[in-house]
Parts: C-alpha cells; sequence; structure tokens
C-alpha cells in the first residue's frame, strides 16, 4: 500500500514538472524561438510578430491615402492569420484562425479597424482605430492582436513606399 | 486501448502541425498543369522574363512550440505553393513576403506568392 501511494506521488511529481516547465517554455520567448532558418523580415518590420500590447482601442496615424491604408491593413490581418469578415468604406473585421492545442491552444479573437480620413501636424492621412475582441470559447489562449496589426500595416505600407 | 493511443497519437499530430492555403485569382484562367509540375521560384524581385500575373497563393503553416524543433524554414511552405500554382496552370511563383506571428504555443509562419505565367 505505501508502494502504491509512494508511486502515485512520484507520477504526480513528474506530470507538475512537465506541465510548468511546458508552460514556461511557452511563456519564455527567448527559450521559444530558434532564429536558425527563419525568414527574413519585411523592411522596417519586427524580425518575429507578438500578441499583446494594451488593451482596448489605439489609434495611429499613417500619413497615407484611406484606401491604401486600408489595404494594407488587409495584407496585416492576413499575414497574421486572420480572416477578413467584414469590408466596409471605413472599416474592417477579421477573425484569427484557430488552433487547438496540447495545452490551451489559440485563435477566434476579432480585430475591428476603423478608418477615417486626418491631419496631423500639417500632413493629410489616415487614422486607424482599432481594437481586439476576444469570445468566451477558448479565452485562456486568446490574445490582444491590435498592436501587432497596426505595426504591421506599418511596415505593409514601408514596403510599398520602397518599390 | 491501442485505438486510444492512436486516436491521441493522431489528435497530437494534427494539433502539432497545421497547413493551409488559400488561392486568390486576379488574372487569366488557365488550364490546370500536371499535379507534380515544374515550378520556378523567384525570392522578392520578379523575373525580367515577359510574364501575366494570374493570382496570388498564401500558404500558413503553424506549429505547436512544445513540439520542440526550430523555427519553420519558407522551403517547408515550396510544396504547397508547387501544388497550388500547378492548379493554376502557373510556371513560377514570386515569394512576396514572409511574416513569423507568435501566439501562445503557436508559431505561424506566413508566406505570400505572385503566381505568374511567361507569355513567351
Amino acid at each position: 500500500m505505501t508502494n502504491y501511494w509512494r508511486a502515485n506521488k512520484r507520477r504526480a511529481t513528474v506530470v507538475w514538472v512537465l506541465v510548468v516547465g511546458a508552460i514556461t517554455w511557452v511563456a519564455s520567448p527567448a527559450w521559444a524561438q530558434d532564429k536558425a532558418g527563419e525568414p527574413s523580415p519585411l523592411p522596417g518590420c519586427e524580425d518575429q510578430v507578438r500578441s499583446g500590447g494594451p488593451k482596448g482601442k489605439q489609434e495611429r496615424f499613417f500619413p497615407m491615402p484611406l484606401a491604401t491604408v486600408k489595404q494594407a491593413a488587409i495584407e496585416a490581418v492576413q499575414s497574421l492569420e486572420f480572416e477578413v469578415k467584414k469590408n466596409t468604406d471605413n472599416s474592417l473585421e477579421a477573425r484569427k484562425a484557430r488552433h487547438m492545442g496540447v495545452f490551451v491552444g489559440s485563435g477566434g479573437e476579432k480585430v475591428r479597424l476603423e478608418f477615417r480620413e486626418a491631419e496631423q501636424d500639417g500632413q493629410k492621412g489616415t487614422m486607424v482605430t482599432g481594437e481586439t475582441k476576444k469570445n468566451m470559447v477558448g479565452i485562456a489562449g486568446q490574445k490582444t492582436w491590435t498592436s501587432a496589426v497596426l505595426a504591421q500595416t506599418n511596415c505593409v505600407l514601408q514596403k510599398g513606399a520602397q518599390k | 486501448m491501442t485505438y486510444g493511443y492512436s486516436l491521441a497519437a493522431l489528435f497530437l499530430a494534427v494539433s502539432l502541425w497545421a497547413q493551409r492555403s488559400v488561392v486568390d485569382v486576379t488574372g487569366p484562367k488557365l488550364p490546370p498543369r500536371e499535379k507534380k509540375c515544374e515550378i520556378q521560384f523567384f525570392d522578392e524581385k520578379e523575373p525580367d522574363t515577359p510574364h501575366e500575373t494570374i493570382g496570388h497563393i498564401r500558404v500558413y503553416i503553424s506549429r505547436d512550440k512544445l513540439g520542440g524543433g526550430s523555427a519553420t524554414p519558407v522551403e517547408r511552405a515550396k510544396p504547397e505553393f508547387r501544388k497550388r500554382a500547378c492548379q493554376m496552370g502557373a510556371d513560377a511563383v514570386v515569394l512576396i513576403q514572409k511574416t513569423v506571428s507568435n501566439s501562445g504555443e503557436f508559431q505561424t509562419l506566413y508566406v505570400k506568392g505572385e503566381a505568374i505565367h511567361f507569355t513567351k
């Protein structure tokens, strides 16, 4: 009987160590990345795009016409594995593809972007307001993508400007 | 019991690696070529040979980082590009955008390519 409890305790400890190790590994970007063999990023872009950043609405000004900025935003959301669900003259709504994971999985977040013509420091352009909405299904694995989408839009625009 | 283990292994394999692609046809509709046709790849720069753009191919390869291993190289996306380009009747693919994104335990490699047809 004592042996049975001892074996069970040992098994529980092994499982606990494995779970904690796996969670720490995912949470630590330095461990999870292996930069060898990765593609080179777009000019002006981050090496790797990560979710996260401030919650709630975010605004960013781009000194480009509305149509150009909106097209860049579509390319940006597509590159982050979002599918455009609604596309009007002044707004976009896209949903991230879901992945079933070993622990929590990911995806299902909705990003909504609104575009309006604006002027900043005497320069005409487009103001983009973005927000990420999470839903109840799989919320544990859902992240805020607004910052990543706006940064990616910027690098798509920079690439376009270099052509 | 064996059935249960096989099912669990299959689930694990599917959840560790996932690949999908999307095709947007924007140019002329051409007849498909044979399944494993020869496709040339160009990195960012279009070839000088006269050509027309048939459409765009977007390939997504996601991996669960818990499965270990290194990041997905672009080479891994090429068979999917080849398959889709042959279906579209293209001669070559110009790889125009690459993005690596991270979310929780998943890392996704996105590669966008322009399917082209040589006109001469």
